[in-house]
């Protein structure tokens, strides 16, 4: 974290992240073919589906919407429901501030537009990784983006044509590709207190108050848990 | 596509923009105390391991095993694209060998 003076935002970059974001994306595409249909079931028309993909982008949230895709349409409950299942990119964006807070707004702000979950871990990898190009976001969103809108339109067309994605095990991309980048965060032991209690928690959490809840509150409890026990983090680093 | 349809499509729209740019935004207001830098430090491996647990655990034993053929093969070789490509493979065998 001593480099953090010297991050850059290249071309290179941003090809970077196109590149290494592929199998994420991939694996974005059972879910965008899923909402698809799930879109169509729901009473969405194509254009309404696709604007919905390609102006949201946030899978977790617009699935949620579906739910509540009623007439008359609940237009207050869907965007706060949509703001509360998105609470968690507050706290991604917040840890990237040592880096991306170096950068011009437009930079900064304009990839954090494109920011998915894995986007971030895969750039919080590459820092850690000894890489200083904040671009790497950037194109890991155009990867995504463009395999969720694609994914989405695809499925709304094909409807229930596809059948059980889970079946050749690509819905597994994804929880493999956070699981993946999860070992590849470990610091050793200190990370073993604040994860084992982000675990219970986020366990506990979608048993009891199910939703999207789980990760906002398995974050926050292993996270203040890992701040107040590793107090010999500043002096060991 | 009907004016309310693309009203809540727009508010949802912002509503994720004022998330995925509100972390950022607060941090440059807000002082960092030591706590705080703790915090932030712990933060991406309680996240990542929140959005985690329950998906594997609620998942079928497929997944379980894959779960771990993932963390082995990621600690063997660092490579993130290995580690997704084995546990793919991983569920695809059981689900289609041994279901």
């Amino acid at each position: 974290m001593q480099l953090q003076d010297t991050v850059s935002f290249t071309r290179p970059g941003v090809i970077r992240g196109i590149q290494k974001s592929l199998p994420m994306a991939v694996g974005v595409i059972p879910f965008g073919l899923v909402f698809g249909v799930m879109a169509r079931q729901s009473g969405l028309d194509l254009s309404a589906a696709g604007l919905m993909s390609a102006a949201v982008f946030a899978g977790a949230a617009q699935f949620v919407a579906l739910g509540l895709w009623h007439e008359p349409l609940p237009i207050l409950t869907i965007a706060l429901t949509t703001f509360l299942v998105n609470l968690r990119l507050v706290l991604m964006g917040a840890t990237l501030y040592p880096y991306f807070g170096k950068l011009s707004w437009w930079k900064s702000y304009g990839s954090l537009l494109v920011m998915s979950d894995g986007g971030w871990a895969m750039q919080l990898q590459e820092f850690e990784d000894g890489r200083r190009d904040a671009a790497f976001l950037l194109g890991n969103g155009i990867a995504q983006y463009f395999a969720w809108v694609g994914s989405t339109v695809l499925g709304f067309v094909l409807g229930t044509a596809i059948s059980q994605p889970e079946k050749w095990g690509l819905t597994f991309i994804v929880p493999a590709s956070f699981l993946a980048l999860l070992v590849g965060m470990w610091r050793g032991k200190k990370d073993f207190l604040p994860c084992i209690t982000a675990a219970l928690v986020a366990v506990l959490v979608s048993r009891i108050i199910g939703g999207n809840w789980y990760i906002l509150f398995g974050g926050l409890a292993g996270s203040l848990t890992g701040a107040f026990f590793n107090r010999q983090e500043m002096t060991v680093e | 596509m009907s004016n309310e349809i693309i009203l809540t499509i727009g508010l949802m729209a912002a509503a994720t923009i004022i998330t995925r740019l509100g972390g950022l935004w607060l941090m440059g207001k807000v002082k960092m105390s030591p706590f705080v830098e703790r915090w932030f430090k712990n933060l991406p491996g309680a996240l990542l391991t929140a959005i985690v647990a329950p998906t594997i655990l609620s998942g079928g034993l497929a997944e379980q095993i894959a779960a771990v053929v993932v963390v082995l093969t990621m600690i063997k070789t660092k490579s993130l694209l290995l580690a997704m490509s084995v546990g793919v493979g991983a569920v695809f065998l059981i689900k289609n060998l041994f279901a």
